[in-house]
This record gives structure tokens, C-alpha cells and sequence, in this order.
């Protein structure tokens, strides 16, 4: 910076300079002609540099589902869901298309639907039963939970959710839903096709005496 | 640079150049965003009625100066204010976004999860010093109203002030239209689904502090 | 090349700096107690504001003085009710004065100071009865933002047209960044209003919006006024012409590239690409504050006089440097808990707010005013006292808020009670509301400079105009 500082010495004593030629104004500032120092230039050089290497590090790539702290979209970690917890996401979203309109989002059922959470039918260590109610209908008095309900009755949703799949799907999470405090067995498409063989020829809506004298027994394995 | 005319094009230059990639290409990638598929379910779901005018009184009282609604997602944020990071799909519905850039007071992404007692809110809001010992957040009375006790009857609605908070006897305080739908925004306020961006840590996972909130792990 | 002779008839011939004094003085004085009354009331507003901080029970019971609603009209105050109207009068002072022109279209200044008062009155108005926008660093009611977007365009057309009416047709520096602010300005005021007040954008992307527009505002508009004023001013009161005009358009063009992506925090709820870049250019910002004040530093090194008012502007720059520098650390840093959450934006905002464009924008207005009224003696005496006590309320400001910002990131990186360690910065937040203190009142020896200037010159006009009826009297 030395010699610089040298010639703005020395340009005070001749008669003020501007740039090209220009007309100086009395009073007014004016530019000097020192040049830039070179330290800028180093610095813009470094400062883009390590720019570039901070984006690399922190820019996710220009992801729009990168966030931080995942550097890379890679890094996000995915949860591992097991099968069952599949099945019973897939439930959840049935659940919400058709059973929550009576039996309510949070199971706590309405005047139409006896409440399914805490409820003793729907957490039992097997799953016949439920399994014919939600695929047959229901009708007449039933005891939930100490609690006597003498309502219109259940439609059968065999037909509706003919998939084995989708009602293995809405069973599973109505036994395994955590905000409802259960976590009964989980219940497989093979079992619901054995409950729709077992029962096909039947077509009127099931009582809950007849659902009490069937046996309710764990099922032994995933298969029937 | 002896040119006005030049100067204001290469203005409008660098403009356009910060305009483009700080406004334009964000509201390319995710400004068009819908609802989606997350977790079994539909995310993000507009809010009731009475969240949105919730929301208008958040805002109006100006309650962004001193909370966030960004949590971090990170070991710091994780056992306080919520399960996971917040993202931009948790504001498609709200607007004004309220993202907020300080934290004088808890960041509320996560706020419903964490406090569902509309009666510990309503106190809260009427005296943050009532259930919150040494709370900076100033009182907001005038969210309420206090009238006499009518037929010596106090209402279902009244708020049952500790006698630390100095009510006069035969007084009730009612909370207004206000303070409940202000309430109800701050339940409506949660983070707790898990989203591809921004993922619920499950146990499953090496990281001690993951899935884990008040020490308790949480399970899915 | 111009001859000498040549050049002194064109000299001539142009008004002279008395004639472009007194041409100013009507479209600037109103401009200069807006700006005036408006620091003063803000100032008053961030003090309450920060007693509240510490002791919330304070006024608690009036919804108009919610702390929410004083910070935003605090903000509307300060930014749009002080910075923008000295920084136009600084505009037109410094291009009539390079120009030597007489400043064009005064009467549209006027209608264009009338609205802008308009949008001010109703903009304050309105937050403090509730109409906040949600948007920390914009809070501009939709019908205030409209006012001001058309009142800037009435402000602003006059400067241009000056400037396109100059006699000496030579740029200084300092144009470039006049040119700069008011094209910036107003570009954020109209897109302001068409992305913000229509609420066409959704969700977070609104947030990002209002982040990049408010900070476009106050480090890239206000700033390049505040520095074309430090251009101006340093180099004229030091009888140097100023170190290096190359360096200056350097910072020139650095301070609006990388300005321009700065601001967007990395807290918020946004792809990480999105703070990364924003973050980049705040740091390749600092680069351009520190060639800028490089560059004026080496100018008053050589200086050999001193003028009283210079020490405004001196330490305007190195608030400039301080600011900046804050604002990068805070950026970058990505360990421990992130700065961005605790009260450090707030001393950075403190130091780049009532630090550079403050004193900056205010030894601009004791410079003016000593040259309006030179006889009085006014400006000297207060200014002194203005100079001292904003320098600590400003240091204490800044102070108050960078421990308490450390004192918090320290204790929460440990996950730590967060009601706890709120509570533990309540010492830091006293220091900062005595610097908010001596702020207010330094700011009220201005009000009382400005007043005591206009009864005066109310004394001599109203005594002139005496003597010239009484004469036309007399003639008769």
C-alpha cells in the first residue's frame, strides 16, 4: 500500500485530477486514481471458491426435498416399515374413506356406531369374529365395553372392500392403532379369505349372540 | 460506468439474476405444491374455521416476534419442540406463513402435540406467569372478559384462576371469541406425521436422541 | 478537452451553491421533519419495546401496545418514516450538487412528501390497531405499501430528471449508488405490494419473499444510500478526492450482486440450497463493505482537516464494517445452536440500522442543515451531544443484544430449559434498553436541534417578510 499512499501525497500538490478528462468542481468530491489493490481480487477469488465448496456441502444438491441437516437426498434416512405396519397404514386410509363416518376418526364412535376404541371385540386375541362383522353386517343389541347398544345396525362391507387385501388392511389397523392403545395381532389377507369361504353362503347381517358362540381362539400362524 | 442508462441495465441485471434464483426458482420447485400421500395419509389438510380466525389473531397480536414456527429437527430442537424438522408443506395452508425469525418464547411448530389442554392455554394467555414461573411473555387480558358472577353461579366457561392471580371474589374471567379460536390454531399446530423430507426418526434407527421426546421413546 | 477559460465561462453560467442551497430547502425541510419526528417517535417505540422485553408486565394490558405491534410500527417508523426521506434528501442534495442544478420538479416532491406522510400516518396506524402482515421483516399494510409505492415514484422521478438535467455531465461514485437505491427501492415497493399485498403466493414461499424483499431493503436500498452519503460527504469534509475509484466500483458492483441474495436465515423452513446460497452471498457481502470502507478509511488517513461533522460518518463506516460482519457470522456459522434464532440478528440490525444508516443519514442531516443555517451555531452544539450519547445508546443497543444472542446459544446447544436460559438474558436485555435509552434521547436532542432551527429561520423569514411589507408600505 505504500507507493500508493506516495502518490495521493503528491497529487495534493498539483492541481486536482479526475478521471478522463473531466471537469473538477470546487468543493465537491472527487475520485482518485489509485488502483484497486490486488488483495481484493484475491479475495473475491477465495470467497467464490469456498462459496462453491460450502453450496457443495450445504446446498443439498438444489433439492427442493433436501433439508438440513441431510446434505444429499440419499442421506434422508427412510423408516423401515414391517409388513404389518404397511398393512395397517394402508387401513388407516379405508378406515378414513369408510368406517370413520360412524365409528368417528378418533373411535370413539357416535349415535349410530359403538365406539372400536378399548373396544373388546375388535382387540380380541382372535380375529373370526371381527372379521364376520365388518364382512357381513351386524345388527341387534350388542355389549361394548359394559355398555349395551341397541342401534340401527352395521352394514356388511364384504362387497364394498372386496379386496382381501384392503380389509386385512382396515382389521389390522382398527387391532394395532397405537392412539387407541391397542396392539392386538395383526391380521393376514389369508385369514380374511378363509373368513369369506367359511362364511359365503351366509347373507344376512350376524347378531352378537350368534358372534359370542363362535370360538375365539388366536389364530396359530399367519395362514389358516 | 459513466452511463446512467447502463448503470440502470446492469441494475436491472443483478435484479433479475436475484429475483430469479432466490424468488423465481423456489416458486418453481415448491410454490405450486399440493397436498400429498404421507404417511397414510393426506398432508397437509386445511385447517377448521376456527383455527384460521385462530390464525388471524396470532397474527394481529404479533406473537411471530417472539416465537418461530421452524423447529430444526436437530439434537438441540428434537427433545423440545417437535418430532422433526418443519418443512415448506406444513404452511400450504396458512396465510400468512408466520415463520418467524427469533425465539424470545418455545418455537410452536409442534404445539398441539405437545400441550392439548385448551384450560392450560387459556391460562396461559391471560397470565403466561400463572403456569409458566418466570415467563417473559406478557399477559393478554384483553382476550377475555371479566364481568360478575351472575346468580352467584360462576359459568362453565370461566377459567379456574389459581388465587395467586388476584381476581377479586364474585369476578369471573370468560375468554372471548379470541382467545378460543386462538387456542384452537395452536392446537391445530403439529409435526407429527412423517414426511419423505423430513422423517420421523424410528427406533430403528443408531441415533441415541432420535424418536425420542420427553425420554420417552415414541413408537409408530 | 476543455480549456480553462472554457471551462470557467460554463462554471459560470451554471447556479451557484447558494442559489442550489436555497432551491432545496423547500423540498427538503419537510422531508427533514418527517425524518426527524419519526426517529424520535420509533425510538420512543423500541424503547418500550425493550422494557417489555425484560419486564413484560408493562403495559400489558392495552392491545394497542402489544409488544408485536410496537415492533412493527417501530420498524414502519424507522425504515420508512426515517431512512427513506433523508436518504432522498441526501439524493437530491448530492446530485443538484455535483450537477450544479437546480433540483427539477420541486412541486411534485412536495405532493410526493404529502402522500408519503399519508402512507406513513396510515401504515403506523394500522399495525398498531392490528393489521400486521405476518412478515417480520416487511410489515407494510397492503393500503399503506400502495401509498408509498406511488408516493417513491413521485419522490424518486424528480432525482432522476435532476440528474438528467446535469450541467457537469461527469458521474462521481456516489451517483452510481444513489441510481442504485432509488431503482432498488422502488422496484421493492411495486413488487412488494403485487407479491405480498395480493397474496399470490403460498405458504413458506411468501416467507421466503418477505425475507428477501426486507432485506433487499434495508441492506441493499437504505445502504446504498447510506453509502453514496459516506461517498459524498468523507472525501468533501477531508479535502481529499477519495482513495480509489476503481476500488469503489468494485464495491459498487459487489455490494448489489451478493447483497441482493443475502438475508434468507437458515432456520427457516426451506430447502437447505436455498440458506446455503443466501448465505454465500452474505459472505461475499462483507467483502464489498470492507472494500467500500477500505476505500474511505484511506481517504481520511490523508485528510488534514478536520470538520465537525465528520465523526458522524466515520463511525457510520466502521458500523457499516461491524454490521456486515456480524450478519456473516451469523450466516455461516452452522455449529452449536443457530445464531439465527437468538438475539444476535438483532445486534447486527442494531449496528447496521441506527449504527451506519443512522449516523450516517443523520451527520448527512447536521451537514445540510449547517449549510442551510450556517450563522446559528445550532447544529454545532447539539450535534456534539447527539454524537456522544447515540454512540452509547448504540453500543449499548448492540451490546446488550450480541451477549445475550452468545449467552442463549451457549446454554440452549446443551439442550438446556429453554424457559431457563430465556430467563438468564434478562440482565443482557437491561443493557440493551439503557442503550435504547440513550438512544431515544440523543434522538430527541435532534428534535429539539430541529425545532430550535426552525424558529429561528421561522424568526427571520417572519421578520424579513415584515421588513418587506413595511417597505411596500412605505413605497406606497
Amino acid at each position: 500500500m505504500k507507493p500508493e499512499k506516495n502518490k495521493s501525497k503528491t497529487t495534493a500538490n498539483k492541481p486536482r485530477e479526475s478521471r478522463s478528462n473531466a471537469v473538477v468542481i470546487e468543493n465537491e468530491p472527487s475520485a482518485g486514481t489509485n488502483s484497486i489493490p490486488v488483495i481484493f481480487f484475491i479475495l473475491l477469488a477465495l470467497g467464490l471458491f469456498g462459496g462453491m465448496l460450502y453450496l457443495d456441502r450445504y446446498g443439498g444438491g438444489f433439492n427442493r426435498l433436501v433439508y438440513s441437516p441431510y446434505a444429499k437426498f440419499e442421506d434422508i434416512p427412510q423408516p423401515v416399515l414391517g409388513p404389518e405396519e404397511q398393512l395397517a397404514r394402508k387401513g388407516k386410509l379405508i378406515y378414513g374413506n369408510y368406517c370413520s363416518a360412524c365409528h368417528m376418526a378418533n373411535g370413539l364412535g357416535s349415535p349410530t356406531a359403538p365406539p372400536l376404541a378399548g373396544s373388546e371385540w375388535v382387540t380380541s386375541a382372535g380375529h373370526e369374529r371381527l372379521a364376520r362383522i365388518v364382512n357381513g353386517g351386524l345388527t341387534g343389541p350388542i355389549k361394548v365395553k359394559g355398555q349395551e347398544y341397541n342401534l340401527p345396525g352395521m352394514l356388511a362391507w364384504g362387497q364394498v372392500i372386496s379386496s382381501d387385501e384392503d380389509m386385512a388392511a382396515v382389521l389390522t389397523y382398527i387391532r394395532s392403532n397405537k392412539d387407541w392403545g391397542h396392539s392386538a395381532a395383526a391380521v393376514s389377507p389369508e385369514h380374511v379369505k378363509a373368513v369369506r369361504e367359511a362364511t359365503k353362503s351366509r347373507s344376512e347381517p350376524w347378531t352378537a349372540k350368534e358372534l359370542l358362540e363362535l370360538p375365539d381362539a388366536a389364530p396359530t400362524s399367519a395362514k389358516p | 460506468m459513466k452511463h446512467p442508462p447502463l448503470i440502470f441495465l446492469a441494475m436491472l441485471l443483478i435484479m433479475a439474476i436475484g429475483w430469479t434464483s432466490l424468488v423465481a426458482t423456489p416458486q418453481r420447485q415448491f410454490g405450486n405444491q399440493e397436498s400429498e400421500l404421507q404417511d397414510g395419509q393426506l398432508y397437509p389438510v386445511a385447517r377448521s374455521g376456527l383455527a384460521n380466525q385462530g390464525r388471524e389473531v396470532y397474527r394481529s397480536q404479533g406473537c411471530y416476534y417472539c416465537h418461530s414456527q421452524a423447529a430444526q429437527g436437530n439434537a438441540a430442537d428434537l427433545p423440545q419442540f417437535g418430532k422433526r424438522r418443519s418443512v415448506a408443506a406444513d404452511f400450504l395452508f396458512e396465510s400468512p406463513a408466520m415463520v418467524g425469525a427469533i425465539r424470545v418464547g418455545p418455537d410452536l411448530a409442534n404445539i398441539g402435540e405437545r400441550q392439548k389442554s385448551d384450560e392450560w392455554h387459556l391460562l396461559h394467555l391471560y397470565k403466561p406467569q400463572l403456569v409458566v414461573t418466570g415467563s417473559l411473555m406478557p399477559s393478554y387480558p384483553f382476550l377475555f372478559e371479566k364481568r360478575k358472577i351472575s346468580g352467584g353461579v360462576p359459568s362453565a366457561q370461566a377459567l379456574n384462576l389459581p388465587p395467586s392471580a388476584g381476581l377479586e371474589k364474585g369476578f369471573e374471567i370468560i375468554p372471548l371469541q379470541e382467545a378460543r379460536a386462538l387456542v384452537e390454531y395452536l392446537k391445530s399446530l403439529r409435526t407429527d406425521i412423517s414426511l419423505l423430507e423430513a422423517p420421523i426418526a424410528t427406533p430403528t434407527t443408531n441415533n441415541p436422541a432420535a424418536g425420542k421426546v420427553n425420554g420417552k421413546a415414541t413408537e409408530k | 478537452m476543455m480549456t480553462q477559460t472554457e471551462e470557467k465561462i460554463t462554471f459560470a453560467s451554471m447556479p451557484q451553491d447558494a442559489q442550489i442551497k436555497s432551491a432545496l430547502v423547500p423540498c427538503m425541510l419537510p422531508l427533514f421533519v418527517l425524518g426527524v419526528v419519526s426517529l424520535a417517535a420509533g425510538s420512543i417505540l423500541a424503547l418500550v419495546a425493550s422494557i417489555k422485553m425484560h419486564a413484560p408486565g408493562v403495559l400489558s394490558g392495552f392491545e394497542i401496545f402489544s409488544y408485536g405491534r410496537i415492533r412493527a410500527a417501530h420498524s414502519i417508523l424507522f425504515t420508512f418514516g426515517f431512512v427513506v426521506p433523508m436518504a432522498l434528501c441526501v439524493s437530491y442534495w448530492i446530485l443538484a450538487h455535483l450537477g450544479k442544478v437546480l433540483p427539477a420538479g420541486r412541486p411534485v416532491i412536495f405532493l410526493g412528501t404529502v402522500l408519503w406522510t399519508l402512507g406513513l400516518l396510515s401504515g403506523t396506524a394500522g399495525v398498531l390497531c392490528g393489521d400486521l402482515t405476518g412478515f417480520e421483516f416487511y410489515e407494510l399494510p397492503r393500503y399503506s405499501a400502495a401509498i408509498f409505492a406511488i408516493s417513491f415514484i413521485s419522490l424518486s422521478v424528480p432525482a432522476f430528471l435532476t440528474l438528467i438535467r446535469r450541467n457537469v455531465r461527469e458521474l462521481y461514485v456516489a451517483h452510481w449508488f444513489i441510481l442504485g437505491g432509488l431503482f432498488w427501492t422502488a422496484w421493492i415497493l411495486c413488487s412488494g405490494l403485487v407479491l405480498l399485498g395480493t397474496h399470490s403466493l403460498r405458504g413458506v414461499m411468501q416467507s421466503l419473499s418477505s425475507f428477501w424483499l426486507g432485506n433487499n431493503l434495508t441492506v441493499v436500498a437504505a445502504g446504498s444510500f447510506g453509502v453514496a452519503a459516506l461517498l459524498y460527504f468523507i472525501p468533501k469534509q477531508s479535502r481529499r478526492p477519495l482513495y480509489s475509484y476503481q476500488l469503489a466500483a468494485f464495491g459498487f458492483w459487489m455490494f448489489f450482486a451478493f447483497g441482493s441474495g443475502s438475508g434468507i436465515p437458515k432456520t427457516a423452513p426451506l430447502p437447505s440450497w436455498i440458506s446455503g446460497l443466501s448465505s454465500v452471498c452474505t459472505g461475499l457481502f462483507l467483502l464489498a463493505t470492507l472494500s467500500i470502507f477500505i476505500n474511505l478509511w484511506m481517504t481520511w488517513q490523508d485528510s488534514k482537516t478536520s470538520q465537525p461533522y465528520t465523526v458522524f460518518f466515520k463511525v457510520s463506516a466502521f458500523f457499516m464494517l461491524i454490521g456486515s460482519a456480524f450478519s456473516t457470522v451469523i450466516a455461516l456459522a452452522r455449529t452449536g445452536y443457530p445464531l439465527d434464532f437468538t438475539f444476535m440478528p438483532l445486534a447486527a440490525a442494531s449496528f447496521w440500522n441506527s449504527g451506519f444508516l443512522g449516523f450516517a443519514l443523520l451527520g448527512a442531516f447536521y451537514t445540510m442543515m449547517n449549510e442551510i443555517a450556517p450563522h446559528t451555531g445550532i447544529t454545532l452544539r447539539w450535534s456534539k451531544w447527539h454524537f456522544w450519547i447515540a454512540l452509547a445508546g448504540v453500543l449499548l443497543i448492540a451490546l446488550g443484544h450480541a451477549l445475550g444472542g452468545l449467552v442463549q446459544s451457549g446454554k440452549l446447544s446443551g439442550s438446556g430449559n429453554f424457559s431457563e436460559v430465556t430467563r438468564s438474558v434478562v440482565p443482557f436485555m437491561g443493557i440493551s434498553t439503557l442503550g435504547q435509552n440513550l438512544f431515544a434521547l440523543g434522538n430527541l436532542v435532534l428534535l429539539v436541534c430541529l425545532t430550535r432551527l426552525l424558529l429561528q429561520s421561522g424568526k427571520r423569514q417572519s421578520a424579513a417578510f415584515i421588513t418587506w411589507i413595511c417597505e411596500r408600505r412605505g413605497n406606497r
